[in-house]
């Protein structure tokens, strides 16, 4: 009897209209966590399996980072911070740390860059220099769009990263730094009024001795 | 009674048209004949796993373990029927292209988790009493409710409906590249305001900083029309296959996935997603004329893309 009814039950598991739900319930299930981070922690809604692609400008490659090194100012008090702005390294871990923080700019994803950066050795250049910016420009084919081409987010650098292999450039100093700030920002396009500016979805700073949050 | 003899000329106006003619509308009427048998006598379990399997070779997962498990496997698959017919066979590809999916699911595109789901759906269906109708009712509801929420993304959109959304795509998308070289858009324009969003990501305070962008008036219309006609064929699929199969709309729900399929991947070359929805749209198809149409839809896209490569 007991047989039977186990034989019986999965016979009725085997049906097609069973069997069937199954990849469309995990594709439902998929498709509801993504609104969720969408909705409640800014997931692009281009990414996450959703099916919003090609619905919304707000893609990964229309948002950028800007990192800064937070550094004590000439008179040398911490109250007096300032901020420079510096490029992330370039390597892998990095790619992968910036294209999370940029399809979904949480805490923890801007922390994660943070806390990464604050560990590089920087130094200060005897003069600036004009570097492109990998963290603003986009890898192409992260979601097959490009905002701008590569190589033109440009600006200039008084401090850079040295490789934990590499040399430090000659007459470069090592950089003072009290703290690491990062910021997510994207596009605002205004087709109508053919304008475009940008608004600062989320920012990060954390200090060497301890770690401090400023939200936008 | 008698009946005069018809002369030359009467027998030529009697012919319903030229013999050339005739001859050619015959060649294409047999060809198609041919083509809807030579469908029609296809396993449609089968096709769609050696459809799926090219696919995957093809364009699917991109990480190196799930290239490795993906390649190997697929191509045993796809030689040997034995294999191709194993549910561990598909269970090992589901692992592979589910974790590639996992471990990068901040990155991958819409049509990896797209094929995860497929091949989920083809492993499930060798489970079942009847594969192919288990497959056929997978690809449906997938097909379903992947437009559906396709279409309610954009209907919530803050910039689709504006057409915003397509007029940013025509400058700033490669994808859509060739839509503006076939307009003939000065390159000037797009540079111009690709140049600006550089300006804003370098400014000290973007939060202050202000870009003006470029007018162009075709590429607005061009942008509307797209907006509207893409929105209007997806709700379409996404009302037609949740119709019932007997309704009026659920049987020529085919009609509105074939134009997709025809338009969307001439302008967006996403090959990869267009030959899986084929494969899907395969498994459901039970009309001669939908199931040739998703298999010519194949080499359409091919030549069409080949054809872009080559003039643009």
């Amino acid at each position: 009897m007991e047989s039977g009814g186990v034989s019986k039950f999965s016979g009725m598991l085997r049906r097609p209209a069973v069997l069937a739900t199954v990849p469309v319930l995990v594709l439902v299930t998929m498709a509801a966590a993504q609104f969720v981070l969408v909705t409640r922690h800014g997931l692009s809604a281009w990414k996450g399996g959703g099916f919003g692609m090609f619905s919304t400008i707000d893609s990964p490659s229309n948002r950028f980072l800007r990192c800064f090194l937070v550094r004590p100012s000439a008179t040398g008090t911490s109250t007096q911070a300032e901020r420079t702005r510096v490029r992330p390294p370039e390597e892998t871990r990095y790619k992968e740390l910036l294209e999370l923080a940029r399809a979904i700019p949480t805490d923890e994803h801007l922390r994660r860059v943070a806390f990464a950066l604050r560990k590089e050795s920087w130094v200060e250049l005897e003069s600036p220099a004009w570097i492109p910016d990998n963290s603003a420009d986009p890898e192409p084919g992260s979601d097959g769009a490009e905002a701008a081409p590569r190589g033109e987010f440009t600006f200039q650098q008084q401090v850079i990263s040295v490789p934990q292999s590499g040399k430090a450039p000659p007459h470069a100093k090592k950089a003072k730094f009290v703290g690491v700030a990062v910021e997510v920002w994207r596009y605002r396009w205004d087709w109508r009024a053919l304008k475009v500016s940008a608004v600062r979805m989320n920012a990060y700073e954390m200090n060497l001795d301890q770690t401090a949050k400023v939200k936008s | 009674m008698t009946s005069a003899a018809p002369t030359t000329n009467d027998v030529e106006l009697l012919a319903p048209a030229p013999a050339p003619a005739r001859a050619k509308d015959g060649r294409l009427r047999r060809a198609v004949t041919w083509a809807s048998r030579a469908v029609e006598s296809l396993d449609v379990f089968d096709t769609c796993a050696i459809a799926s399997l090219i696919t995957l070779l093809m364009y699917g997962p991109k990480p190196w373990y799930a290239r490795a498990i993906v390649g190997l496997l697929g191509t045993a698959m796809l030689l040997v029927p034995q294999i191709r017919r194993s549910s561990v066979a598909w269970y090992a590809m589901f692992c592979a292209t589910a974790a590639a999916v996992f471990l990068e699911w901040h990155r991958v595109d819409n049509h990896k988790y797209l094929t995860a789901y497929w091949v989920l759906a083809v492993f499930v269906a060798l489970k079942s009493t009847d594969p192919a109708r288990t497959l056929a009712l997978s690809a449906r509801w997938i097909l379903a409710l992947v437009m559906g929420f396709a279409v309610a993304w954009k209907v919530a959109s803050t910039d689709y409906l504006s057409g915003e959304f397509f007029r940013h795509a025509l400058v700033f998308d490669p994808r859509f590249s060739s839509i503006a070289r076939l307009l003939d858009i000065d390159r000037s324009v797009i540079m111009q305001d690709r140049q600006a969003l550089v300006t804003i990501a370098n400014a000290l305070r973007p939060d202050q900083a202000s870009e003006a962008l470029q007018s162009h008036v075709r590429l607005d219309q061009i942008a509307r029309f797209i907006t509207y006609f893409g929105l209007g064929v997806e709700a379409a699929i996404a009302v037609c296959f949740v119709a019932p199969a007997r309704s009026l709309l659920g049987r020529w729900r085919d009609l509105p996935l074939l134009v997709f399929l025809a338009t969307t991947y001439s302008l967006a070359t996403v090959v990869g997603f267009a030959y899986l929805l084929a494969a899907m749209a395969f498994a459901q198809a039970r009309r001669p004329w939908a199931r040739l149409g998703y298999v010519a839809i194949i080499p359409w896209i091919q030549l069409y893309t080949m054809q872009m490569r080559v003039f643009l």
